[in-house]
This record gives structure tokens, sequence and C-alpha cells, in this order.
């Protein structure tokens, strides 16, 4: 059922379409004014198994570097990004495991999207969202996004996902709404008796789960605009529902299209207003999926481990990591395509690529693969590599919030000190 | 400065006793008859050094005929220093010996023209137990120097010929003709070489090239200035090359005639062979002239050779061997110290043997020739060490040098307070407490249990750095300071240690609870959000929470489900007829109380009674209700509050009791007779709790259910068998994955429902569970369609052979002994295997099409840093190699025999003394079942499935009583899990920790 296009968000969309809409962001965005310059927002986008760091991070100096085969996609877009070299994740576990539970905690509880999701100023329908691509796929461990010490799952099923976002942007869900509200409320209510009679017994469980409905029901209930999301979906992809292992957003040969549509997703939750923070994470540690680049099929665990920077499994390494980061390149470009305020949407936007692992051969944590895009417009310039020494990679997690106008001095691990990274902004 | 004050007021007080050799340079030293002075022999004293430090030869200069040679001591108090020299390339002879204090010495026994080399070494005598020893450093590097003689004829020059050696024809000395050689020719008819004289030379195409005598007649002669080197006896031999077997020389030294030989013919004039001139010739040490007198043409000369003759012995077998144990600081390691008399110039090494207390004496190492002195460090306290030596060379070992020993009293200096803070603490707590996956220390173990592991296995990846010693002080470290000793009574309170919790329904019991609850099959859970999983298991309670994801999934599937519902017959919501009215007015409640699994509150009822008014149509009124009872927590979460009992615990009411029941047996809501024996109070004993438990057992749904548990518990759910290379393993198609998740259920419903039932029958099994694909992919024969049988089977059989097991436990393209010995650590013997160390590089080695995937995994056994863990693993996962990665039988691997040989270590406990042996899986499978240890485990794993809880420590006692019970049902599953339902655990709960 869910996997249907809804039949009321296709009539909407065709109403839009005959209207001769055509890309993602024709049209404007109708949301009441939040002026344009005090707009934040954040994007981590996960690459599994690591890198080579000796490819991957561009060799130089602060202004004038060569960028490496492994980023080589990056390079039409250098004045954009600035390269996070040396920095190293610290204590919790090791490898995979280890890794995809600290990279966005700290090795805390709460990661950073959650936390910026609930703590930045500007108020929006969906605190943060996480996306996946083949990330539930054989994987209990995806994602990077933690809530109370317990892994939040991604949505991997792309018209799932926007179903749920773009809920409110149907003209016709009035009547659903308040419906909705009636039965939130009504929810809310049963679990404030609950809370009522158990004290302080299953607390923090009770909690998190008052404060999702009433995330929702706010969302539910505040006067919606409407946002142009036509142009989602256009090679009409659809889900089988006898597609049971693997699911059909699952299956291999859609990676390279769901990943796009939870890409214009994002694109279009940022533009809408929907959300600040995303979280899109492309498979998951020790990915199961095969991606085809080039005409060859490359298993991206496999050739994380590539024994030798010059063997011929770094070469399916090297060439697995372009192809993403080409769609890392692809979210960058759009945003700094359509204008805002006084610049671009990129300006207001950061966006960071995020791992498991640094040197996927050792499994290790060092030298990360961070690289941090956009931000123009909040302090961070662009066309630079900082190389940071073996620095924590928490004080970036500060550094971002900080960003993000979230005045924190920690955020996880501090056994490198507090504060953020020093000479990015 | 200091230094050299110091020994010089030695040296006052004793100059009076003989001639005494003063310190300074440039002074001439007297040879040969300077004795050491008589120092008085002191007794261990703590400024004299133990082990003589190698000396440094640092400067050699010549003036007139003589070299000097200088050197430094780097250490006090030494009996001598000894000076030996090398003439050009003969052996090494001691040519003095010096004062331990002396710096330098000046040779004058030279010859010009010849190349001598020097080492030193140093010596000291002392008194141990009122006996002389005798300690020698090692050599000291080697400096060479030749002075020149400008008058030398030789050529190339300046040196002589060296023998023993090669004399190169072409290296006839200079002077000319008549005075060096004789040629007939006025000039090199071979018009080879770069001398101007009129020798005939052309090019020798022979190894090393070079030029050779070449168009010789007869009487024709050459001179070569020769040096003997000792006086060895040579054997000469001569290098020629001839057409005819025409030529003869003869070979003369210093004017005499040694030896006179004729050329045979070789077949060519570049067809070299070697002949025999002479041997056993006895050349007298020092210069001689060499003279070769062609006596008659023709034939070419190479070069004539000098060989050493070599009769090739043993090596003279070194003597005077010491041993003594060092003292501080050396002695915190335990060292011993050895030292020897180097008595053989022709050793290529040192055997050391070592003897511990009674035991064999057994190699300890070879060192390098020349070595006079070796350093045994790390010893443990408590034990006599006993020493002996020999030299080896090529031939064979000398005789032993006698044997030398050395008592190390058991005193216990380890710090193991410092040593615990250092290096145990960040893993195990500051206190023992245990971080994260390391576990906590404050149990109580046997001492000697916990001595050996922390010896074996500790620190990890550094195991030898805590020996017996500091394994044993760490053990009462850790005894004393960390473990109460009292025994932890089993009261009420801690059988019951289970605390009061809300669980969020699964995905599957989401839908399973719908599918009772309204009558309607439905997928819509499966794109819920996927729960967290938790050591295995998808129903931790204190793992779940509810995100705004779940919100909005729960709001869009209660939608959809209310929607279908009122589309459909309403008989199956309540079983009074919703169009009358009195039966309308009571939907709220009697839909409500099989929605929130109990009767609804007076607050409850209205509440929803409101939302039902609300509505204009019967229809809409349901629809409504419905849909927000399906978004209620009553109605997501499993309530397992209870309500005080006095006793400082908590009685889950009859309603959860209903609910836990059948949850845990058939993963649905309590059907009407359950929710009927909650209302009447009929769940307020064990026997009737059990009763309804057997009830519920017989049901098809808890077939399902057994199937679930064992899949997580057995970490080998359909979804936990992952991609598997197409290209390796073409056989392996979804309809076998299919089948082989089909296996699972078959397998464990037979063993449980319809055969024995018990832990015994799983492990051992003699027969499997097949379908025809199944039974053709594992080649227990034919089977018709796809229904499951149960066939015979000779080579598989038992939990550890199923076909999910092997395929979830491997990788895409190969098995994985790794992989399924943790999974039989973790799943079947509850022992936690620890991560590798995160620095290192846990790649497996890569495939190897020459070698059995045992072969390729032998590093781990062979580097001592990845031992100390893999001996409990890789050994135990080879018995696994005869499945391959898709679980397919097999008995060879790249074309090489499989061996399925293998052993499990710390089957009791883990320590690596508790060592068997098995053959293939149903060895493994006859050992697990065996032991208790794997009847314990699928205590605890149950345990875990059962209440959504982690087993830790205040779950010991509880986990301990049902062990028991297992052991006295003789194991019997059914039994085990109906006596569950009548232990405390099952019906009370703690208060939450606060």
């Amino acid at each position: 059922m869910k996997n249907e296009f809804l039949k009321s968000r296709r009539r909407f969309l065709e109403s839009i379409l005959a209207a001769g809409a055509a890309a993602p962001f024709a049209g404007l965005l109708a949301r009441p004014a939040l002026a344009a310059t005090n707009i934040k927002r954040v994007m981590f986008v996960y690459l599994s198994d690591g890198c080579i760091p000796e490819r991957w991070h561009p060799s130089g100096s602060e202004f004038n570097f060569t960028i490496p085969e492994m980023t080589s996609p990056l390079a039409s877009v250098k004045d954009k990004l600035v390269f996070l070299k040396g920095l190293n994740m610290y204590e919790g576990g090791a490898t995979h495991e280890g890794g995809i539970r600290k990279v966005l905690t700290g090795n805390g509880d709460t990661s950073l999207d959650v936390y910026l999701g609930k703590n930045m100023a500007a108020s929006t329908p969906f605190s943060s969202l996480q996306l996946g691509v083949c990330t539930n796929f054989q994987s209990t461990q995806g994602g990077g996004s933690y809530i109370n010490g317990s892994r939040i799952t991604t949505e991997d099923n792309p018209l799932n996902a926007f179903n749920r976002i773009f809920a409110g942007a149907n003209p016709d869900s009035e009547n659903n709404d308040s419906r909705k509200g009636s039965i939130l409320d009504t929810a809310l209510a049963d679990l404030n008796t609950i809370r009522g009679k158990l004290g302080n017994t299953e607390k923090v469980k009770l909690d998190t789960h008052l404060e999702s409905l009433r995330e929702v029901e706010k969302r539910v209930k505040s006067t919606s605009g409407s946002c142009d999301v036509s142009g989602f979906n256009p090679t009409g992809f659809s889900v089988s529902p006898t597609d049971y292992y693997p699911k059909t957003y699952h299956l291999e040969k859609h990676y390279e299209t769901v990943g796009k549509m939870q890409m214009d997703l994002s694109l279009m939750a940022f533009a809408c207003g929907m959300t600040n923070v995303i979280s899109l994470a492309w498979s998951h540690p020790v990915t199961a999926t095969r991606v085809t680049v080039n005409g060859k099929s490359i298993n991206g665990h496999d050739a994380s481990h590539y024994g030798s920077p010059d063997s011929g499994g770094a070469g399916d390494f090297i060439a697995i990591k372009q192809w993403h980061l080409e769609r890392y390149k692809y979210l960058i470009e759009e945003l700094a395509s359509r204008p805002e305020g006084d610049g671009s949407m990129l300006d207001h936007t950061l966006i960071l690529t995020i791992s498991d692992l640094g040197d996927g051969n050792r499994h290790d944590h060092k030298n990360m693969p961070f690289v941090l895009a956009g931000g123009q417009a909040l302090g961070v310039q662009g066309g630079r590599m900082l190389d940071f020494n073996g620095d924590a990679h928490t004080k970036m997690l500060v550094s971002v919030a900080n960003l993000m106008g979230v005045n924190i001095n920690q955020f996880g691990y501090t056994g490198h000190g507090t504060g953020g990274l020093e000479g990015l902004i | 400065m200091k230094r050299i004050m110091v020994l010089g007021l030695a040296y006052l007080l004793s100059a009076c006793n003989g001639d005494v050799d003063t310190i300074g340079e440039g002074e001439k030293q007297p040879n040969d008859e300077t004795s050491p002075p008589n120092i008085d022999l002191p007794d261990d004293s703590t400024n004299v050094p133990e082990m003589l430090q190698t000396p440094t030869l640092t400067a050699i200069s010549e003036l007139d005929d003589q070299i000097k040679i200088q050197w430094n001591l780097p250490d006090e108090g030494l009996t001598a220093v000894l000076l030996e020299r090398r003439v050009a390339n003969s052996v090494w002879k001691q040519i003095t010996e010096l004062s331990g204090q002396s710096l330098q010495y000046t040779d004058d026994t030279i010859m010009r023209g010849i190349e001598y080399s020097y080492r030193v070494r140093t010596q000291r005598t002392l008194l141990q137990d009122n006996q002389p020893i005798t300690l020698f450093s090692n050599y000291s590097t080697v400096r060479s120097h030749r002075i020149n003689d400008p008058q030398s004829t030789a050529y190339p020059g300046p040196q002589p010929h060296l023998l023993p050696g090669l004399v190169q024809a072409e290296y006839f000395d200079k002077g000319g003709e008549g005075v060096a050689y004789h040629d007939f020719e006025t000039e090199n008819r071979g018009l080879e070489g770069n001398r101007t004289e009129a020798v005939d030379l052309e090019l020798a195409e022979d190894a090393g090239e070079g030029l050779a005598l070449a168009y010789i007649v007869a009487g024709e002669w050459l001179t070569y200035s020769v040096f003997s080197s000792s006086n060895e006896a040579l054997n000469i031999s001569a290098r020629i090359a001839a057409t005819e077997a025409v030529g003869r020389m003869r070979v003369l030294v210093d004017e005499q005639v040694i030896a006179d030989v004729n050329i045979p013919a070789t077949g060519g004039w570049q067809a070299w062979q070697t002949i025999s001139v002479l041997e056993e010739y006895e050349m007298p040490e020092g210069e001689h002239t060499l003279k070769l007198e062609m006596v008659e043409g023709e034939f070419n000369l190479n070069y004539l050779q000098f060989d050493p003759m070599v009769e090739l012995t043993e090596p003279t077998a070194p003597s005077n061997l010491t041993a003594k144990r060092a003292a501080e600081p050396m002695a915190k390691n335990n060292t011993i110290l050895l030292a020897w008399a180097d008595n053989s110039d022709d050793e290529t090494g040192f055997e050391l043997f070592r003897a511990i207390d009674e035991s064999e004496f057994k190699k300890l190492g070879i060192l390098s020739s020349n070595s006079m002195q070796y350093q045994d460090k790390n010893l443990d306290a408590g034990h006599t060490y006993a020493y002996k030596i020999r030299a080896i060379n090529g031939v064979g070992a000398s005789i032993f040098s006698s044997v030398a020993s050395v008592v190390i009293d058991a005193v216990n200096t380890v710090d193991a307070k410092g040593i615990y803070s250092a290096d145990c603490a960040f893993c195990h707590g500051a206190n023992g407490e245990g971080v994260g996956p390391f576990p906590n220390l404050q149990r109580d173990a046997s001492f000697e249990e916990l001595a050996k592991i922390i010896e074996e296995t500790m620190p990890v990846g550094a195991v030898n750095d805590c020996d017996r010693e500091c394994a044993e002080a760490l053990a009462t470290y850790i005894q004393a300071n960390f473990v109460e000793k009292e025994e932890l009574a089993c009261d009420a309170a801690s059988s019951a240690p289970i605390e009061q919790q809300l669980r969020l329904l699964t995905r599957r019991e989401y839908s399973n609870t719908i599918s009772d609850l309204l009558g309607l099959e439905t997928q819509v859970a499966d794109d819920f959000p996927v729960e967290s999983v938790l050591n295995g298991y998808d129903n931790n309670a204190g793992a779940s929470f509810v995100t705004t994801n779940h919100i909005d999934q729960y709001l869009a599937a209660a939608e959809t489900l209310a929607e279908q519902a009122v589309n459909q017959s309403f008989s199956k919501l309540v079983s009074c007829n919703l169009n009358v009215e009195s039966c309308a007015n009571n939907f709220v409640s009697e839909f409500g109380l099989r929605a929130f699994r109990r009767p609804l509150s007076t607050i409850e009822k209205n509440r929803y009674q409101a939302l039902f008014d609300s509505q204009n149509t019967l229809n809409d009124s349901i629809r409504m209700v419905i849909e927000a009872y399906l978004n209620s927590p009553n109605f997501l979460y499993r309530s397992e509050i209870g309500v005080a009992n006095g006793a400082g615990l908590y009685q889950l009411t009859q309603y959860e009791i209903a609910s836990a029941l059948s949850y845990l047996f058939i993963g649905t809501m309590p059907d009407s007779t359950l929710l009927q024996a909650a209302a009447t109070n009929n769940l307020n004993s064990s026997e009737k709790i059990e009763a309804q438990a057997k009830r519920l057992l017989e049901m098809p749904a808890a077939k399902e259910q057994m199937k679930n548990f064992t899949a997580q518990w057995l970490k080998a759910g359909a979804n936990q068998i992952g991609d598997k290379d197409a290209v390796i393993y073409p056989s392996f198609t979804n309809e076998i994955r299919e089948s082989m998740d089909r296996e699972l259920y078959e397998f464990v419903n037979y063993v449980v429902f319809e055969s024995t039932g018990t832990v015994d029958e799983l492990m051992n099994a003699n027969y499997v569970m097949v379908n025809d694909k199944l039974a053709e992919f594992y080649g227990v024969g034919a089977v018709q369609g796809d229904d499951f049988v149960k066939m015979n089977a000779t080579n598989r059989g038992g939990l550890l052979s199923l076909g999910s097991v092997l395929a979830s436990h491997a990788h895409a393209n190969e098995s994985s002994p790794i992989k399924r010995a943790v999974f039989v650590r973790e799943r079947l013997m509850c022992q936690e295997m620890a991560p590798p160390p995160p620095d290192l590089d846990a790649t497996p080695p890569g495939l190897d099409p020459t070698k059995t995937t045992r072969e390729r995994f032998a590093i781990h056994s062979s580097d001592p840093s990845c031992a100390s863990c893999h001996t409990y693993i890789d050994d135990l996962g080879y018995g696994f190699e005869g499945f391959d990665g898709i679980g397919a039988f097999r008995s060879k691997e790249n074309g090489l025999t499989v061996d399925t040989s293998g052993v499990l270590r710390g089957l009791n406990s883990l320590v690596t003394t508790d060592e068997h042996n098995f053959v293939g899986t149903q060895g493994l499978a006859t050992l697990l079942s065996s032991s208790d240890v794997t009847k314990s485990c699928i205590t605890e794993h149950y345990y875990q499935y059962a209440f959504g809880s982690d087993v830790s420590e205040q779950d010991q006692c509880a986990v301990d009583q049902l062990k028991q019970a297992f052991i006295a049902d003789g194991f019997n599953v059914q039994s085990f899990m109906l006596y569950l339902t009548t232990s405390p655990a099952f019906t009370l709960r703690a208060p939450a920790a606060q």
C-alpha cells in the first residue's frame, strides 16, 4: 500500500506538471518567510568502509594543494570545499562497528544530526531526516544516527520517505490533518497517563516517545504552505509488494536510481524548509552492495581491502569512491545553482562526508575522509585544505554545531580538549 | 675525568707490584712481556660491570715500519685487553695481552706491502663464591692497514699476491724483459692488456674473464711476488687451455723447482680446465718469488690457484662457561649473564642449551660466531637454570662446555597495582567493573584460572609482557581488591531480576497482532523502522525507542488498516453484532480490551468514546477508534509493570501474564481463552500458567515462534545469509536460500515437537530435514517435491551443519573458520570473543588457489600476538571446513584434501590447557553436548529472548536456577520452556534502578 505513489500525490503532481514546471526546483518555496540570511542547514553524507588516505587527502598547503585520484571528481568544485585532513576518531569500539557508532556521536548516546535537529533555532516540520540507500540491506549497523544509544534506522524506501515528508505538500490533506491531530492528541493523553503512573520508571523511553509525538503533532497542525515537488521520481520507480527479499529498493540494479531519488528528496526537503538537518547514507559498513562503475561491478567492501595503494584492488576502491563523490558533487552543484538571500542555497548549507573507517585496509580511524562543502555565508571559506595532525574528530562535530548556531563547546569525546577545529572558521 | 682519576689511584697503589702501563697517548708501549697487574679480585661490587660491553677500535695509523692501533674501553674494572691480528687473509691470532686500562698498541712486527687487520676484546676476572671466573666481551670493530712498499715489484701491487689465493697469469711482476719475464717476441701478440711489455696476453673467455697468457713458446718464463700468510700446506692448481697435449710447465719458488707438469689437451684455446700442479706444498710464511718456466709450448694459462688444504673438522669446544644472576636493575627482569671462552676460529656459531630445574636440556638458540657472552632475560623466579654451550660449523658441533647453573629465588617483586592501573584499567575499569564489551573482574573465580588467563592472554596483543610471576601478582591483587568474597545468596529478589518494563512490539509482533486483532493479513509493518538488534535479538526492551519516523509510520499504517478493517466483516472485531445499538455502545470497551490487551480504565473509556462520538456514521466511528487505538502506547507497548507485592517486587497482573505467555510462545496477542482466563483470575498459580503455556505450545504459531527464536539464537535468519559470489557459488540460488530457511524451521520443530526435544538430538541428529532442492544440494538422496521430509545423513546432521548456519557464518566467496568458531563460542558456549586490537589489519588472507583455507590462516598460530586469542578460534573453526561457504559438503578444496580435524580449547574455562581434539562438525557436536556448557548457554540465550533483556551480574541467580532445571529435566527444550513460565522471573518484576 504504502509503496505506491499515493493517488492524491499523483493528482497533485499532474496538475503541477500540466502547468509546465519541469526541474525539481522550478517554482518557489511558499513557506512563511524565514529571512534567507538566517537559514542554516547541514547534511551528512556517509560513504562506506573508509578510503585510501594517501589517495584521498590532498597534498600541499592551505590554499595551494593538489587533489589526488580518489577525490578527483571534487576538483571542479574545489572553491566550495574545505578538505579536513588528519582527523582521528578516539575511544569507543574498533573497526567498522566502532567507527559507525562514533563518527556522528563522538562516542556519546545521541548523534549530531539528531542533536542539532532538536537544538537549532529555526523550527521545521521534521527536526531531522535519516535517509539511506540500501543501508538496511543485510545490515543492522548502517546510518550512523543514534538516539539514547540506540540506532535510528534510515528510511531506504524513497517513495515511503517522499510520502512521509511531503504529506503536508498535498493541499487536499486538510481533513487528514485534523483527523491525525485528534489521534495524536489521544495518543499523547494516553502516554501522559502512563507517565504519571510510572514516575521515573522507563522515563527515557517515554520521554523520547513523547517528544516524537509532539514533533509530529506540531507538524501536522501547523499551517503548511505548498511546495513544488514535481520532478520527483522521473523514472517512475515503483516498489513491488511481492519483492520480499531483497526489497525492490534494496536491489543492486536500483542503487543509482534510489540514490538519486534520495538526493533529490533531500534537496527538495531543504528547499521546502521541511528540515534543516539530513543524514544520507550510501549503503552501510561492510557494504553488501555491488555498484557498476564504468562497466565493472565493484563491491565497495571488497575493494576497501585494497592491499597496497598500487594494487588492482586499489583501483577498484578509487573508482567506487569517485562514483560516490560524483554524487556528492551533484548535491553541491545543485545547491550552488539555486539563489538564496545574497548568494546560493549552498552558502547556507554545510555538506559533510563521513565514513566508518579511515584507512579501509587497516580498519583504523585515522586520517578520516572528511570533506566539508558549502557554508560560505556561515563563515566557512572554501578552496582550502587544513591538516589537523591527529586531532580529535569530535572537534569537527563541535565546529559543525557552532556553524549551525548551536553554541556547544564539546560533543562526545574530549580527550584531546574541548572546542572546535582551529582555523576552520 | 673522574673515572681516570679513580683508576689512577688504584694503579698507584699497585704500581709497586710490577711493570705498569701508564695511561696517556703518544707513548710507545712495551710489548709481549707486559703482564696484567695484580688487582684485588672484587666480589660482585656494584661499581664494576657484570656484562662486558664491546670495545670500539677507533684509529689505526703508521709510523716508519710500525702500525699503531687505538681503541675505546666502555667499561671500568677490566683485568686485561686482548689484541688480535690477522695477516692478510689468514686466521686471527692473539698477539698481545695488555692491561685493563690500555687504550693503544704499536705493532712493529709487520712487513711492508702486506695488509694487517686488528681487533680487541676485554677481559674481567672476578670471584664468585670464592671461585675465580672470567668474562670476555665480544670482539670490537676491525681495522686494517697496509704500509706501502715503494720498492714492491708486485703487479698490480702494491701488495704481493696473497696466498692462499689466485695468482692471475697476467699479473707478473714489474721489471721488464729479462727481470720479470722472458718473451721471445718484441711485442704482445695477443694485443690485449694495458701493459706495454711484450708478454703475449689475450682475453680469457672464462668465468671472471680477465686475461690469459697466450702464444706460449718454450723457454719463456715469468715471475710473481707472492706472500704466504701462514705456514699452512697448500694445494696448487693451474687453469689452462690447449688444443694439443704438447705443453709443459715448471713451477719454482725462490729458485727451487717445486713442480713440473704436463699440460693436457682441453679441446680448444678457450676450452678452460683446472689441472692439479702440486698437492700439500708447505710454503713458509712470508714473501717469496714464484717463477713459471714454460718448458714446452703451446698452451694458454689463465691463473694459478693456491688453496689451503681444508681438513674439515668440527670446531674446538668453548670453555670456562660461567653463569650468574644479574644484579639490580637487570634483576627485575630476572636476567642471567653467561660468558665463555671462544677457543675456535672456524665456528659458524654457538649453540646454547638450557635446562630448567630437573628437565632436559633444550636448545635456547644459536649465537653468532665469535660470541663470548649472552644475557638470558625475563626468567621466572623460583627455578634453577642450567646451561651448556658448544661451537658449530659446516662439519658439525664441538663437544659441550661444562655446565654452569644459577638459582633464581621466588621473590614477588611485581608492582601489581601499578601494572593494573597502567595496562588493565582502560579495558577492565579502575575497580575491575568492566568497560563496554570487556569483562568485569569482580566475580569470584579460582586463583589458578585467573592467573592462567592473565598469563596466557593478557594484555591483548602483547601477551609476553606479563609472565607467570606478573600474572600471579595481578591475580592476587584483583582478588584482594575487586572481588567480594561473600556468597551471593539467591533470595527472592535476586530470583526476579527483570525490571519493570514496557516492550515495544517488533514488526513481526505488530503484524501478528493485527492479524489476530483485525483479522487482516498485512505487510505494512515491513516498512516500519528496523529494530535495534542487541546480541542478536531484535526484541531487547531497553533498546527500542519511538522516533518521529515511527510515529509517522504508525499513523500511516493505522489509517490503512482501519480503513480495511471496516470494509470487511465486523465479526472479526467484536463478537456481538455492531449494528445493534447496545453492541455499538460497548464497542469502545470491548474492542478496546482486545486492543490494549486489558480492560480500559474509566478515563480511557471516556477518551475513546469521545472519538467514537465525534464521527457521523458507524463506519467512521469504528474506523476512527481503531485508528486511534493502533497509535496508542497501550497498544504499541507490552506492559510488564505489575503491582507492588509488598515485598519490594511487582507482581504482573493477570492480563500482563496473559500477554507475556502469548507473545513468548506464539508471538501475538492473547486469544480469547487467555483473555478469559485473565479476566477470571485463572492465571494465578504456576500450574494454571503452565497449563496455558502447554496449550499455546500445541498451536501451529508456536512453531513459527520456535523458528524465530532459533534463527536469532544461531544468528542464521534468512536475511543473515549474506549474498554469495555468483561465480564461485552458482548453485546458491534464491530457492536454496529459502529452502535453508525452511530447513531451520523444520529441523528445530521436528526435534522439539515431534521427537525427543533434547539438546542432545539438536546437536547430534544423524538426519536432515530436506525438500527436493536441498536433498540434491546436500547429496542425501532423492526427495520428491517441495515438502520437507526426514532423510538419514552420514556427513551432516544437527544444528552445526544446518545450511543456514553454515552459510550465514561464512563469506560471500569462501567459508570462514573465524566466523564459525566465533559462532560456536558466542552462541553455543556463551564465551564472548574480543574484537581484534584497533591498530591491527584484520584482512583475511587473500584467496589462494593453491592452498586450503586452513593453510592460508596459518599466521594466526605462528604470530604470537595473534595466537593468544586465535588459539581459541582457528583450530575450532577448522572443524567446519568440510562445508564450504554455502553450506555444501566438500572433501576437497582447490583439489587438496580438506582436513576437518579441530581443537576446542577452553571448553569449560577459558584456559588453553583445557584442550579437546575432534574431527568435523559431528565430533564437535559430541564434545559440546557432552559438556554442560552448551546447555547453560542455551538457557542464557532463551532468557534474553524471553525477557528482552541482556544477561548481566544481577541475572545470574535467576539464570542459574533455570540452568539447574534444564539439567534436571534431561535438557528437554519444551520442559524447560514450560518451567520458565513457573519461575519467579516470569511473573515478578523488580523496581527500575533510579
